[in-house]
């Protein structure tokens, strides 16, 4: 047969996909026609900065390929090997037992079976699922489409998102300059152009944007940064870990110890107020409460001036160089990269993140956010893009199958009741439990305030759990939880439906085989999340919608997300009520109609070329973020869930006050008392840091971000390619393990050799890593990424075995970033680290 | 003539995205008379090397990727019989993989260790 070529998109990049006898033999970036891009100009004193024509993919997808036809797939429906549905269900082997391959007909039949007699007994909240993000791509099949259409259509107990990768943006910057409708992540609009044009130097804080690529716009953004180091813009890292991106642009490195960035904040702060550096009229007139916050930073009430020489007794940073920084940032146009968004960042996922993140805000705010290069920008988003041609996105209501109005019937979920991710196993193991905040609150800063309650009065605990594409083994806290979770008798049926074996796949009751999205039709464009993160595609240097083609037939006995729910609804007499009448094809066509595309390509030439470029016009306006807040102007950005946006509060912030707030209107009103996040920021020592009792006993940091090889748990043992980036994996004696960086010091001092098998331990797991020694981490710290794929006990079944895989999250800690601040805390977590003899 | 890829290593990020490339366009595809398939495991035509120098807290880090070189006198083509190796009037050098068959010494010529023995294929 010959070979054909389809287009497609992942969540890095739109790729060509190469297929011969129904295999796939190599995938490329998309190999779009040369006059379909027409590139961008930014000038920018005597030079002119213009994109190449093509995409660059982040680097796993370039290995794709492996992951299509991994033997990790999932290739046929399973029912574990000592579950009978009509007899002993064994819940206590969940993890354990084996399983054996049964037929669609009888996977489904107990599926539908389970639902109903659930449903029938308890009521619809009885039942709940759990989806990860973006082990696929394409809005007609992603995880808030057909899964969240067929949950909301059993009335489920929806399982609120905890913001994993910005918590203290969430919970804490919304305070102090809004932009909650962005998750507490501020506006990027042509940041690129603002940097190129006014930037002298960049303090990337908690942040390695070649690492984590703006999310989903792989490599797009490595060219804007090596043109800011050509231009000369001054770089400097504030990480324990000297990371890639820190590497590449060789900049100054700053390696504070754990859990103290705020305390270097605070002092930064201190620089400015005693030698007289800050913006003094912004600060009149764009800010309140400074004065309370001059006062803490000054000592005036606890009597301890938070000097750069307090800072270093905390941070282990000199003294010297917190006031170097602190002038030659006052003294030059700086811009602040607190994480790949703006916000993120490892130091806003710990203890007390949410006063890090408002610091971040305050810092730039005493500086004149918004005025040139004095913007928060990440570095990987805000290239000129033309927003004015709608395309949905997942997280649009109107992107989604289970909310678009382009359906003729909408189901909506009448349960009331929830759960939260990060407390799902005590919800099931020891309820009642409880939380403020309602989960990604993009609505309104009270959603913060909200308090929750399971199980909900009214409602029934959750009996039926229905998993779907991922694992949080490697990506939440304290995770053997998960494994106590799932051997529960509470949990009568468990379901686990993904493209890939993960580590939650073998604690299901069944497990049905879905396909990739190379193996049915759907329809995306490159790094839009749409939502609350709205215009994300800024970080590509082209906008590109992909008519994501079918490539292959399912592989195996593998089908659709939407092909398996539509045989549920059935099954359960509604099919109609679920498909709506249309097949997957029918959505994507749907939804390129709601959309401006068509103004500018027709569905034939759409679907048949596979892609369509949205380049900007002639007339393009650059409107650089918050520009106009720091000129006192109506918000000029095309920002369009600001809600002062086009009102006559146009020229405010999101703020109770419209202003950056040093003392926080929205917390004051609702905590008042709150001590841990109080209304003004502090600096509070971790509760599981250097000055805890527990230091003596596990005397290391362990540092878990984001990483670089994997896209959460979605690529890693999912694509044996990666397994030979020393990065990434490390092979020793036939075994791929999980990498561990160690200081020598530290190595030196417990006998540990570069590539020697390490267990990471407290009190809470063992995880076996291999070593590897280096000079890039601050001593005191282990640095070891999350995301690892594999979770590997070696005595399966048994929550507290150790894990070999490298799941090093199983030692991190439950307690959330506050009392009334529900995030996840990874980065305060202490261990020991021994030599691992087997 | 002579066509040659220039690899600047001060922009390099280490990303390993031609290391990925490579082994998606090789593995398990032939492309007659320029190459056989490259194995699927164990065989990296494009290489790379982290290199870490320096102490804490003023490392370095620099990456050298390693592609076949192409080189002006290639030991590989002395080390060929038959002409299985050659170079094409635009300076790349082209392993024959017919011609090759059987002639280990192509692999132990390269100083640079960037060729590799297709056991299988022999």
């Amino acid at each position: 047969m010959s070979e054909k070529v389809f287009t497609n998109c992942t969540n890095a990049g739109p790729v060509s996909v190469y297929v011969k006898d129904g295999k796939i033999t190599r995938i490329r970036p998309l190999v779009a026609e040369q006059g379909d891009f027409q590139p961008w100009t930014i000038k920018a004193g005597e030079k002119s900065y213009t994109p190449p024509k093509k995409f660059a993919l982040a680097p796993y997808v370039h290995a794709d390929r492996r992951r299509i036809h991994s033997e990790e797939r999932i290739k046929y429906p399973m029912r574990r090997i000592d579950f009978d549905v009509n007899g002993e269900r064994n819940p206590q082997n969940r993890g354990k037992s084996p399983y054996v391959r049964i037929s669609w007909d009888e996977a489904l039949d107990t599926v539908a079976g389970e639902i109903r007699r659930v449903k029938e007994t308890y009521g619809g909240s009885a039942i709940s699922g759990m989806t990860s993000s973006h082990h696929n791509w394409g809005i007609v099949g992603y995880k808030m489409g057909p899964f969240a259409r067929f949950m909301n259509l059993l009335e489920f107990t929806p399982v609120l998102d905890n913001p994993d990768s910005w918590e203290g943006w969430h919970w804490g910057a919304t305070h102090t300059y809004g932009f909650y409708w962005r998750l507490g992540m501020p506006e990027q609009y042509d940041l690129l152009e603002d940097a190129l044009q006014n930037a002298e130097m960049i303090v990337l804080w908690s942040n390695d944007p070649d690492s984590t690529r703006g999310t989903y716009t792989g490599q797009e953004s490595s060219l804007w940064r090596q043109w800011l180091k050509e231009k000369g813009v001054k770089m400097v890292f504030i990480d324990p870990f000297y990371n890639y991106t820190a590497a590449v642009m060789d900049g100054k490195w700053i390696a504070p110890r754990i859990g103290t960035d705020t305390a270097l904040a605070m002092a930064i702060a201190h620089v400015w107020i005693t030698e007289d550096i800050y913006d003094k009229e912004y600060v009149r007139d764009r800010t309140q409460g400074f004065d309370e916050f001059k006062s803490y930073v000054l000592g005036d009430k606890d009597g301890t001036p938070k000097t750069p020489e307090w800072a270093e007794a905390e941070s282990g940073v000199k003294a010297r160089v917190i006031r170097a920084l602190a002038r030659e940032w006052a003294a030059k146009r700086t811009i602040l990269s607190g994480g790949a968004r703006g916000g993120e960042g490892g130091a806003c996922r710990q203890a007390y993140g949410t006063e890090w993140a408002r610091m971040m805000v305050l810092l730039q705010g005493m500086q004149g956010l918004g005025k040139p290069g004095r913007s928060i920008w990440g570095t990987t988003m805000g290239a000129p893009s033309d927003v004015r041609y709608w395309f949905p996105a997942y997280a649009d209501l109107q992107g989604r199958v289970s909310t678009a109005n382009i359906a003729r019937m909408v189901p909506t979920n009448p349960t009331k009741q929830r759960l939260w991710r990060l407390t799902l196993p005590e919800a099931i193991l020891d309820p009642p439990v409880s939380w403020y905040g309602e989960g990604f609150c993009g609505q309104s800063l009270e959603q913060q305030f909200k308090h929750f309650t399971y199980p909900m009065a009214g409602h029934a605990e959750v009996r039926l759990f229905y998993r779907y594409g991922g694992s949080f083994m490697g990506t939440m806290s304290d995770t053997t939880k998960w494994v106590r979770m799932y051997q529960s008798p509470k949990l009568e049926f468990v379901v686990n439906q993904d493209v890939w074996f993960n580590s939650e796949t073998r604690m299901a009751d069944i497990i049905l085989p879905a396909c990739s999205n190379f193996e049915r039709e759907d329809v995306g464009e490159w790094g839009a999340c749409g939502g609350y993160t709205c215009h994300a595609s800024s970080g590509c240097n082209y906008r590109i919608v992909v008519r994501q083609q079918k490539c292959i037939e399912p592989l195996w006995e593998s089908k659709s997300d939407y092909e398996i729910f539509t045989l549920l609804a059935k099954r359960l007499g509604m099919e109609e009520k679920f498909t709506d009448g249309r097949s997957e094809l029918d959505w994507v066509k749907a939804f390129f109609d709601s959309s401006d595309l068509p103004e500018l390509i027709s569905w034939e030439e759409f679907n048949q070329k596979g892609y369509h470029i949205i380049n900007i016009g002639e007339e393009y306006q650059s409107t650089p973020s918050l520009r106009w807040f720091a000129e006192g102007r109506a918000c000029d950005t095309p920002d369009p869930n600001n809600p002062k946006r086009k009102t006559e509060k146009a020229a405010e912030l999101g703020t109770y006050s419209g202003k950056i707030e040093f003392v926080s209107e929205s917390l004051k009103a609702h905590f008042p008392d709150d001590q841990e996040r109080p209304v003004s920021p502090r600096y509070i020592p971790s509760w599981e840091g250097h000055r805890s009792e527990i230091f003596q006993r596990y005397p290391l940091q362990l540092l878990s971000p984001h990483p670089r090889f994997t896209f959460h748990c979605h690529y890693d043992k999912h694509t044996d390619w990666l397994d030979d980036i020393p990065g990434h994996r490390i092979k020793k004696d036939g075994y791929a393990w999980w990498p561990a960086r160690i200081h020598p010091d530290d190595a030196r001092l417990r006998g540990i050799n570069d590539g020697d098998i390490v267990c990471l331990y407290n009190d809470r797991a063992r995880v076996l890593c291999i070593a590897v020694v280096t000079e890039r981490i601050r001593p005191g710290i282990i640095h070891s990424y999350a995301s690892s794929a594999k979770y590997d006990p070696l005595i399966p079944g048994r929550a507290d075995s150790p894990d070999k895989g490298g799941c090093v999250n199983m030692l991190t800690p439950s307690r959330m970033v506050s009392q009334n601040a529900p995030g996840m805390t990874p980065n305060s977590c202490l261990i020991e680290i021994e030599k691992w003899e087997g | 003539m002579r066509y040659s890829i220039l690899i600047d290593v001060k922009k390099c990020s280490g990303c390993y995205s031609c290391f990925l490339a490579c082994r998606d366009e090789y593995c398990g595809n032939d492309y007659p008379g320029y190459s056989a398939a490259k194995p699927m495991q164990e065989q990296f035509w494009m290489q790379i090397e982290e290199l870490e120098r320096g102490e804490y807290p003023r490392p370095k880090v620099d990456y050298i990727p390693r592609p076949c070189q192409h080189c002006a006198e290639a030991p590989c083509i002395t080390a060929a019989l038959d002409g299985a190796v050659y170079r094409r009037d635009d300076g790349i050098v082209i392993i024959d993989p017919l011609k090759a068959k059987g002639q280990k010494d192509i692999v132990n010529s390269c100083p640079y260790r960037v060729i590799f023995w297709n056991a299988t294929l022999d």
